[in-house]
């Protein structure tokens, strides 16, 4: 597989620069480490958009080394922390005749730490249908990444498409030993045509096939904990729950959205409108591979933005909006009598309602022609309502957040230098918990953290630094962040990150 | 531009609100359904004067919430009134019949009640009970009728009764090396009466059937009348062994000093009895202790050595081959009269063919010979009772799976209702302590 990887990021690099593409590698560096690319990002995911999204063509190849601790967390089921290293490919080069050609791929290796009540890989795309136990522990995983994607005009259109693959095995050394292993296989299709001199509008349609398989083994068969297939906010399957071990989930996701950008660098209005569907099954291998839940989720975005960028530097706007639904049912077996479970009925139990909306605006200044600073405010505002019926537990939250960063560019010398400094303080506006029944002691506690995080107020302080130096044709980077979270509960978070890069 | 853009976001955003508001309202999501309950009186209680029902619970086992009709749920803003059972009391030995309301699924339902009839010295009071599993309760349960248990006189948790089953050992040991080891199984016989008893001619009888794995057999092995067995031993006749009251008896698989081999287990060679087996495999031999008697194999599965199964997945009878305590049936009489087959019909599981009918011989023990009953089974994997509610109505266990080797050294012991007295309700569930340290000599007094 690294093997694949080395391969994949190979022929990425071997793309030919060609295409009018003069521009220093530092030049084109900066522009694809603008500030104003954090501006309207949805408008360019159609392939046939893409292109606008980059001026200059840029391949890059990235080792990153990074760890995270939480000492709580709203989803402990992901883990209380992360470390690990990544290598990272990535290239974007437009080529002769109007067409772009683009690349990614991802190896990363590393370990979630102490991860609570899930042995399922994949959370948030599963939740709550996971299988779980109450003893948990780190996660090693190992996951490949790749992506590959090109667009070419004919006249006023573009066409464009994109195939992509990921895969992930996820395991632990200790009891209990989950296994698991899952696969995405996605392809997008865009469409856009240019519309007057200064914009495109662009359609796209995605597909995405995902299965994923896992187990919990006991080498030590001493201390066998049992197995919960949970329905979500502190309940499982109870029918069901000790000693089924292996499960499958089977499903896919469908997504389309219309996009405008603008076509020239200068910038302009941008707009984007996206829904995404997923459906999945969860079934219990080794029970008749009954299926015991279905899960489908939708997603409606909303995008506007504006920018305008000109000598003295840049400024622009961007609002979004995201609505989340997730409904899950259970599906009610009856007697089981010679091995087999006649369906009785079923029950749409577990919803979620989520609105998160963001507004995040950008000054940028040229100030010299080695120096430039930006400064990027954003707020956000974010509810969720997550409820299950019969037993009747509900969590709902809100919070608001604002943010602030400054950063500032010089280049000294032949040496590029970027630092950014920013602060975020999110106001728990409201958090309300019920919890009528439990599936055990440990799944309250679970529940209980989470309410707790739901409801604190967080203040973070974060640093980046970055120092980019030409070496003949390429140009050497080493990027270095940082970030400290505190809790109003008492509760603390850090986030630390070392990165050395390579763009050609 | 500008405000063609707007446009289409709104356009998008008023779509998405049809779509959410286009979705189920939550007493859509979970389909209620209103299901009668009809409970039938016991046969044998006659001249009735009034009989009603103190406690009515319905057990979800999809979710394992519990639904207690006479403690109903206060409706709420954010719940439903799940039960609004239409409950009375009966003047005569008319059924008693209840309506309840609760969502679709798979439910053990447990009533308890009273019935009073005309005594000597005014009314005098029964307790009665049903119990039922795994009804399926339905719209389509409900469009066929009343649900129809039927009621028996509960044992009183302090009535003194006679032989009980104090305490089973079928898990074994594991040597200091983690072997499994299993030569040590025992079962204790309790004399819970006031009175001494005979000894002779109890049998100990584990069932053929596994209560992690159910199948439709015919006949019905539970509420025919019988127990159908797979291994039975019995106390030897004529031996004249009386036990006094609150004394038991050993019953163990090999009576010999198990730590000379294994320093987790126990010396049983003061055991009262030993079930022998002679193997017809030259590899697989029994032990025989020649200063402790062997009980009489009336007849078991297994060409080799038997002993209870290490899984705990089966239900023990105490039983005698006969109701007449000093006219019991021999063995080979019993061998040859009271076999039995059991079949159920076989499907493939995904496809729903037919395969082929399972049939299996095994021995039935009548109902009415039985003197204690006990079902076993592994917390998380039970799927069905193997004796009706009459004899037992829950089961015990020493581990939430079969294959935990935390159950090695741990038994299931009956609690003391007091002094003497072992407590005795006919529900395993109630009246014995799980996973404990198992203990040969132990003293319940």
């Amino acid at each position: 597989m690294n093997l694949l990887l080395c391969t994949a990021i190979n022929a990425m690099l071997a793309v030919s620069p060609t295409g009018g593409d003069t521009a220093s590698v530092m030049v084109r560096a900066h522009e694809w480490w603008a500030p104003a690319l954090q501006l309207s990002q949805a408008a360019h995911t159609s392939p046939a958009l893409r292109p606008l999204r980059h001026q200059h063509s840029l391949s890059e190849l990235n080792l990153r080394g990074h760890a995270s601790r939480t000492t709580a967390a709203l989803e402990p089921q992901t883990g209380l922390g992360w470390q690990g290293i990544a290598v990272h490919g990535r290239s974007h080069r437009t080529l002769r005749n109007e067409a772009t050609a683009w690349g990614d791929a991802l190896y990363q290796s590393g370990m979630h730490r102490s991860v609570r009540w899930n042995e399922t890989a994949d959370y948030q795309r599963l939740r709550p249908y996971v299988a779980a136990d109450s003893l948990g522990g780190h996660l090693h995983s190992e996951q490949y990444q790749f992506e590959g994607g090109t667009a070419f005009g004919l006249g006023e259109w573009t066409l464009g498409g994109e195939l992509g693959f990921s895969a992930l095995q996820e395991h632990r050394r200790t009891d209990p030993r989950p296994r698991n292993r899952f696969g995405t296989m996605q392809f997008r299709f865009g469409l856009a045509r240019n519309v007057g001199h200064r914009y495109a509008l662009g359609i796209d349609a995605a597909a995405q096939k995902y299965k994923q398989r896992g187990t919990i083994s006991y080498y030590n068969e001493r201390g066998v904990s049992s197995t919960y297939h949970l329905q979500g906010l502190g309940l499982s399957y109870a029918r069901f729950d000790g000693s089924n071990t292996s499960t499958s989930y089977s499903g896919h996701l469908l997504e389309a959205g219309l996009g405008l950008a603008p076509t020239s660098a200068n910038g302009g209005l941008s707009a984007a409108l996206r829904t995404t569907t997923q459906r999945y099954e969860k079934v219990l291998i080794g029970v008749n591979d009954l299926v015991l839940n279905e899960l489908r989720t939708a997603q409606h975005l909303a995008e506007v933005g504006w920018r305008r960028t000109d000598g003295r530097g840049t400024a622009g706007v961007s609002a979004q909006a995201v609505l989340s639904t997730r409904t899950g049912t259970e599906v009610l077996y009856g007697d089981a009598a010679n091995n087999e479970y006649p369906r009785l009925s079923s029950a749409e139990q577990y919803s979620e309602l989520a609105l998160q909306a963001q507004v995040m605006g950008l000054f940028e200044r040229i100030a010299s022609p080695r120096w430039r600073w930006h400064v990027l405010p954003g707020a956000c505002y974010a509810q969720s309502t997550e409820k299950h019926l019969q037993p009747h537990n509900e969590l709902t939250y809100s919070h608001i957040n604002a943010q602030l960063a400054l950063g500032s560019t010089w280049r000294l010398g032949k040496t590029l230098l970027l630092m950014r400094l920013g602060g975020a303080y999110g106001h728990a506006l409201q958090a309300e918990q019920m919890l009528t029944h439990t599936v055990n002691a440990y799944a309250r506690r679970i529940e209980t953290e989470r309410y707790d995080m739901a409801r604190a107020h967080r203040t973070s302080l974060g640093a980046q630094a970055r120092v980019a130096i030409p070496v003949g044709a390429t140009l050497l980077h080493i990027d270095i962040e940082g970030q400290h979270a505190a809790y109003s509960n008492g509760h603390s978070a850090w986030d630390a990150g070392m990165s050395i890069g390579l763009c050609i | 531009m500008k405000a063609n853009t707007l446009t289409m976001a709104a356009m998008v955003l008023a779509a998405a609100t049809l779509l959410l508001g286009g979705c189920k309202k939550e007493d859509e999501k979970i389909k209620y359904v209103t299901q009668e309950l009809r409970f039938d009186l016991p046969e044998d209680l006659t001249d009735v004067t009034s009989a009603s029902i103190n406690l009515l619970v319905l057990k979800n086992l999809n979710t394992a919430e519990e639904y207690n009709i006479m403690q109903p749920m206060v409706a709420t803003s954010q719940s439903k009134p799940h039960i609004n059972g239409a409950l009375y009391a009966t003047k005569t030995a008319e059924p008693l019949r209840v309506k309840v309301t609760v969502p679709e699924g798979l439910y053990n339902i447990t009533m308890e009640g009273v019935v009073l009839q005309p005594g000597a010295a005014g009314l005098r009071a029964s307790n009665i009970k049903a119990y039922a599993e795994n009804v399926s309760i339905t719209e389509s349960d409900v469009a066929l009728g009343s649900k129809t248990l039927t009621a028996f006189v509960s044992k009183n948790i302090n009535s003194d009764g006679g032989w009980l089953i104090a305490e089973i050992f079928f898990a074994g040991t594991e040597t200091p090396e983690g072997k499994q080891y299993t030569g040590d199984k025992y079962f204790r016989i309790y004399n819970n009466s006031n009175d001494t008893l005979l000894a002779d001619g109890l049998c100990i009888a584990e069932s053929a059937l596994l209560s992690n794995g159910k199948n439709d057999y015919t006949p019905d092995p539970i509420n025919s009348g019988n127990f159908p067995a797979a291994a039975i031993y019995r106390v030897p006749i004529g031996v004249n062994h009386r036990v006094a009251p609150g004394e038991s008896i050993l019953l163990v698989d090999n009576a010999i000093d198990h730590t000379a081999a294994n320093s987790n287990s126990f010396n049983l060679t003061k055991a009262d009895y030993e079930w022998y087996d002679e193997s017809s495999n030259p590899n697989v031999l029994d032990v025989d202790n020649p200063d402790v008697p062997n009980m009489e194999k009336i007849y078991c599965y297994t060409a080799t050595i038997w002993g209870p199964t290490v899984q705990g997945n089966r239900a023990y009878a105490l039983c005698r081959l006969g109701n007449d305590e000093a006219n019991q049936l021999g063995a080979e009489q019993y061998v040859a009269d009271y076999k039995q087959i059991y079949s159920y019909d076989a499907y493939n599981p995904t496809t729903g063919e037919f395969i082929r009918t399972m049939s299996f011989d095994y021995w039935n023990i009548p109902h009415s010979w039985i003197l204690d009953a006990v079902n076993c089974c592994p917390s998380t994997v039970w799927e069905w009772n193997l004796f009706p509610p009459q004899l037992d109505m829950g089961y015990t266990y020493v581990a939430s799976t079969g294959q935990d080797k935390t159950r090695y050294g741990k038994s299931v012991r009956r609690k003391v209702q007091h002094g003497k007295i072992l407590q005795d309700t006919n529900n395993s569930g109630e009246d014995f302590l799980t996973a404990q340290t198992a203990n040969p000599y132990y003293q319940f007094h």
